[in-house]
C-alpha cells in the first residue's frame, strides 16, 4: 500500500458495510469504515441505554430510542404527513416530500444501521423475481439469476444466523440445493400461527378468474433459535449472542419488540458483524459524514471527503479527506444516491436516485371470536406466502402477507383499547379488565407487502441551494407515487383479506377512510371508486440499480460503478426489482458476493 | 390523616378502579410515583378529594362499583381524574384532561399527553390484563408464545 491511507474505504456501518468490512479485513486488508451517525451498541450497557430510551418513548416507531442528531439526521415516520394536491412539499422531517404520495419509510443512520430495528425476515427472492420482464412483461430483468445468488444466500444466512426449515420454504416456490439446511430450526410457531394454519391453510382463494391455495408458511427469521445439527455437513451452528455479552440472546426470549429493538440481541444486528470486522483490524470512525466522492484522472475515484462532527444541536465540524485503493458506498439506498448526486459522480446512466421502490404496506384487520394469544413472540413468524408469484403479475402486483403476532399494535393497541374502554364506554374495575382482555386477544391483523415496479420518476434528488441539514449538506428530495399495477394489487390483496376473514368467521373491521384509518398510513388513494391507504415498509430499493450496460445502469453485476472502476456502490439500491421478499437478506447476499470479488482482486 | 395513610387509601382506590388487587398494584412499585404525579398535575386538594371520596365507597364492599360510579366517576371534577388515573395505571401514560375540566380547575403545564417513563411502560397493567408481557421487557422466554393465552383472573 503506497500513497493511500488504506486499502478499502467503506462508507456506512450497516449490514452491507459490515459484511464487506469483515471479509476484507479478515483477508488481511486495511479497512476504514466511515459511519455518519453515532456509535451505538459497542457494549452491552451502551446498547441497553438505547433500549431504555425506546421503552420510554411515547410512540414505539422504528427509530424510537435510537440516536438521532441534527448532524446525521434520519427520516422518521413521525414526520410523514399526507400531502395536499399541488400543495407545497412536505418538509417536516429529514426528507423533503414532493409527492404526489408521501414516501412512508424510514432508516437509521447509526453504527449498526437499520438492522438495529429491522424485523429480521430473511426470505429469499423467488427465481421469477429476477426475471420480471421476460416472464411477465413488466419491470426489468436482473443481470443475475436466482441460481447465481444461491451460494451467496447461503453465506448471508450464515452471517445473519437464519432460523427456518427448508421443507416449509419449498412451499413458497423457492428451490434449494439438495441437502441444504438453514443454520437453525424455525422459530416455534406462535399460537396464532397454529390457529390460522388449522383454519386457513389449503383453503382456496380467488384472484380474478383463478383460484389459488392459501399457504400459511413459517417465515425465515434472523433470530436465534435451536441450531440445526445437520447444518454445514453435520458441523452444526453456534448462535451468536449479544455484543459485549455473548451469553445473552442465544435464543429469542420473546420480548415482542423486534421493532424498535430486540433487548436481548437474539435478533441479528450488524453490530455483531462489525465486532468481527474490528477484531480483524477494521477501523470504524463514527460521526463521520461522507460529503464528496472525489473523481481524479482516468475516471477513478481519488478520495472521499468527510466531515467529522461533535456536539448535536450546533455541531462543530472538522473536514478530512481519505484515500484508498478501492472505495465502497454502503450508506443505504437513499444516502448512496444522495452522496453520488452531491459529488456529480457515477451517473452517466442518469439512473442515480431513480427507480426508488418500497413495499407499500396495506393493512386488513378483523376481530375473531376466540382469543389468539397476541402480543407474545416475534412480530411475525408466519405469512401467507403462496401468492408471491403467478400469471396475475402481468396485470398487477403480487404480495406476501404478514400474519401479525401483535394484534392491532400498529393502530395503537393495547393502549388505544384501554382508552376506548375507559373514556368511551366509561368502564372501570373488573369490567374494564375483562373488556381489555376480550378486545385485544381477538385482534387479527394481516399486512400485505405489495410489490412495486421500477419507475424512473420515483426518485431521490437533491436541490442545489435548497433544503440542507445542520452540516449544510443537502436533504434528500423524494418524488414518489404508486402506479396502477400496484394499486390494482392493493385491491386484490384487500379482496383476499375479505375472503380469508369470511372463511374464519371473523368480523372485518378494516377502514381506510374516516376516523378508524391507521394513524401512520399517509399514502391515501382511490382505486376503482374505493379508498385505500398504505404505509411504508422500510424496504428502500433501486436507487443505483445493477445491470449489464453502463447506459442504463449505475453498477455492474458485481456492484462496481460503471463509471469509476475502483468504486463499488452496494446495498438494496443495487436491486433492479424488489419482488415481495423483505430485501435485507438479498442485499446481504449481494454484499457477500461483492466482498469475494474485491478480495480476489486485492488480497 | 398521615401521608402514608393517604397513599394506602390511594392504592385501595386504585385497586377498585383498575380491577387489580392492592398487592398487585404495590408490586409494580409505581404507587408513590403516580400519587406524586397526580399531586403535581392537579394539586393536593383535588388529589385528596379524589382519594377520600373514592375510599368512602370502599365501605360498601358489596356495592363498590355502583358507589364509585355515583360518587366519583359521574362527578364532573373527580370523574375525569379517576379515568386518567386508570389510564396511568394501565398504560403508564397521562392523557390531557378534558377542556371543560381545565377551564374550571385550571390547567397545569404537566397536564399533557405523555408517557411517564420506561418503567411506567413496563409496569402498565394492560399487559397482565391481556395475558401478555410489556413489549420490550420481562421476556417470558423461548417458545413461550406457543400455547394459548392465559388471561389473569380479575378476582
Amino acid at each position: 500500500m503506497t500513497g493511500v491511507d488504506c486499502d478499502v474505504l467503506v462508507v456506512g456501518a450497516g449490514i452491507a458495510g459490515a459484511i464487506l468490512a469483515r471479509r476484507l479485513a479478515e483477508s488481511g486488508l486495511d479497512v476504514v469504515v466511515l459511519e455518519a451517525g453515532e456509535a451505538t451498541g459497542r457494549t452491552w450497557a451502551e446498547y441497553q441505554s438505547n433500549i431504555t430510551a425506546m421503552l420510554g418513548s411515547p410512540a414505539k416507531v422504528p427509530n424510537a430510542g435510537w440516536p438521532n442528531s441534527a448532524a446525521a439526521p434520519s427520516p422518521s415516520v413521525l414526520d410523514i404527513r399526507p400531502l395536499s394536491h399541488d400543495g407545497p412539499p412536505g418538509t417536516a422531517g429529514y426528507f423533503v416530500q414532493e409527492g404526489p404520495q408521501p414516501f412512508g419509510s424510514d432508516y437509521l443512520r447509526a453504527r449498526g444501521g437499520t438492522t438495529l430495528h429491522w424485523y429480521a425476515h430473511c426470505i429469499r427472492m423467488l427465481p421469477s423475481d429476477f426475471a420480471m420482464k421476460s416472464t411477465y412483461g413488466v419491470g426489468v430483468d436482473w443481470p443475475l439469476t436466482y441460481d447465481d445468488l444461491v451460494p451467496w444466500y447461503a453465506e448471508a444466512e450464515r452471517e445473519i444466523g437464519v432460523a427456518a426449515d427448508v421443507e416449509d420454504q419449498l412451499r413458497t416456490g423457492t428451490p434449494f440445493p439438495d441437502g441444504y439446511v438453514y443454520p437453525m430450526h424455525k422459530i416455534p410457531p406462535t399460537y396464532l400461527d397454529r390457529w390460522l394454519t388449522e383454519r386457513l391453510d389449503g383453503t382456496p382463494v380467488r384472484i380474478g378468474q383463478e383460484t389459488y391455495p392459501t399457504g400459511v408458511v413459517p417465515v425465515p427469521g434472523g433470530r436465534n433459535s435451536i441450531p440445526n445439527p445437520q447444518y454445514d455437513g453435520g458441523r452444526g451452528f453456534q448462535p451468536v449472542g449479544a455484543v459485549g455479552r455473548p451469553t445473552a440472546g442465544l435464543r429469542c426470549e420473546g420480548n415482542s419488540s423486534c421493532i424498535p429493538g430486540c433487548p436481548a440481541q437474539a435478533k441479528y444486528n450488524a453490530l455483531k458483524t462489525l465486532q468481527l470486522a474490528e477484531a480483524a483490524g477494521a477501523r470504524v470512525i463514527t460521526q463521520a459524514v461522507a460529503s464528496k466522492v472525489l473523481v481524479g484522472s482516468h475516471d477513478e475515484v481519488s478520495g472521499v471527503e468527510y466531515l467529522r462532527w461533535s456536539g448535536d444541536v450546533f455541531p462543530t465540524v472538522v473536514p478530512h479527506t481519505i484515500t484508498a485503493r478501492r472505495y465502497v458506498l454502503a450508506a443505504h439506498s437513499v444516502e448512496n444516491a444522495k452522496l453520488l448526486l452531491m459529488s456529480r459522480a457515477a451517473n452517466t446512466s442518469d439512473q442515480v436516485g431513480r427507480n426508488l421502490m418500497d413495499h407499500p404496506f396495506l393493512l386488513s384487520w378483523a376481530r375473531t371470536d376466540e382469543p389468539l394469544g397476541v402480543f407474545r413472540g416475534p412480530g411475525s413468524t408466519a405469512g401467507i406466502e403462496t401468492l408471491r408469484d403467478g400469471p396475475f403479475r402481468a396485470r398487477h402486483s403480487s404480495f406476501r402477507t404478514d400474519i401479525d403476532n401483535w394484534g392491532f399494535q400498529i393502530l395503537g393497541s393495547p393502549g388505544s383499547d384501554v382508552a376506548a374502554a375507559v373514556y368511551g364506554d366509561q368502564l372501570f374495575g373488573s369490567a374494564l379488565r375483562q373488556r381489555v382482555a376480550y378486545d385485544v386477544q381477538r385482534q387479527l391483523m394481516l399486512g400485505f407487502l405489495l410489490e412495486q415496479l421500477p419507475d424512473p420518476d420515483n426518485r431521490v434528488t437533491i436541490k442545489p441551494g435548497g433544503y440542507t441539514d445542520a452540516l449544510g449538506l443537502p436533504r434528500p428530495v423524494v418524488h414518489y407515487d404508486l402506479d396502477a399495477w400496484t394499486r390494482e394489487g392493493a385491491a386484490v390483496a384487500r379482496d383476499c383479506a375479505v375472503q380469508w376473514f369470511e372463511e374464519l368467521g371473523a368480523d372485518d373491521l378494516t377502514a381506510y377512510d374516516g376516523p378508524d384509518r391507521p394513524m401512520a398510513a399517509h399514502q391515501q388513494f382511490t382505486w376503482k371508486d374505493r379508498p385505500y391507504c398504505t404505509l411504508g415498509a422500510g424496504h428502500l430499493c433501486g436507487t443505483h440499480r445493477m445491470g449489464h450496460t453502463r447506459t442504463d445502469h449505475v453498477v455492474d453485476p458485481d456492484q462496481r460503478s460503471w463509471d469509476h472502476r475502483n468504486l463499488f456502490v452496494v446495498g438494496a439500491g443495487s436491486m433492479p426489482t424488489i419482488g415481495t421478499s423483505n430485501p435485507t437478506l438479498t442485499l446481504a447476499a449481494l454484499a457477500c458476493r461483492t466482498a469475494a470479488v474485491m478480495v480476489e482482486e486485492l488480497a | 390523616m398521615s401521608s402514608s395513610d393517604l397513599l394506602d387509601d390511594f392504592v385501595s382506590l386504585s385497586a377498585a378502579l383498575t380491577g387489580f388487587s392492592v398487592a398487585q398494584l404495590q408490586g409494580t412499585g409505581m404507587a408513590s410515583t403516580y400519587y406524586a404525579e397526580l399531586v403535581a398535575i392537579v394539586g393536593d386538594d383535588l388529589t385528596v378529594a379524589l382519594v377520600r371520596e373514592g375510599c368512602l365507597t370502599l365501605r360498601w364492599p358489596d356495592d363498590v362499583e355502583e358507589q364509585l360510579r355515583l360518587r366519583v366517576m359521574e362527578d364532573p371534577d373527580l370523574g375525569p381524574l379517576a379515568r386518567n388515573l386508570v389510564m396511568l395505571w394501565y398504560t403508564g401514560g397521562w392523557v390531557q384532561l378534558p377542556a371543560e375540566w381545565r377551564d374550571r380547575n385550571g390547567a397545569s403545564s404537566l397536564d399533557a399527553d405523555r408517557l411517564l417513563s420506561a418503567t411506567s411502560w413496563t409496569e402498565g397493567l394492560m399487559w397482565p390484563a391481556i395475558g401478555a408481557h410489556p413489549t420490550g421487557a420481562k421476556a417470558p422466554g423461548f417458545a413461550s408464545w406457543v400455547g394459548p393465552p392465559v388471561l389473569g383472573d380479575p378476582s
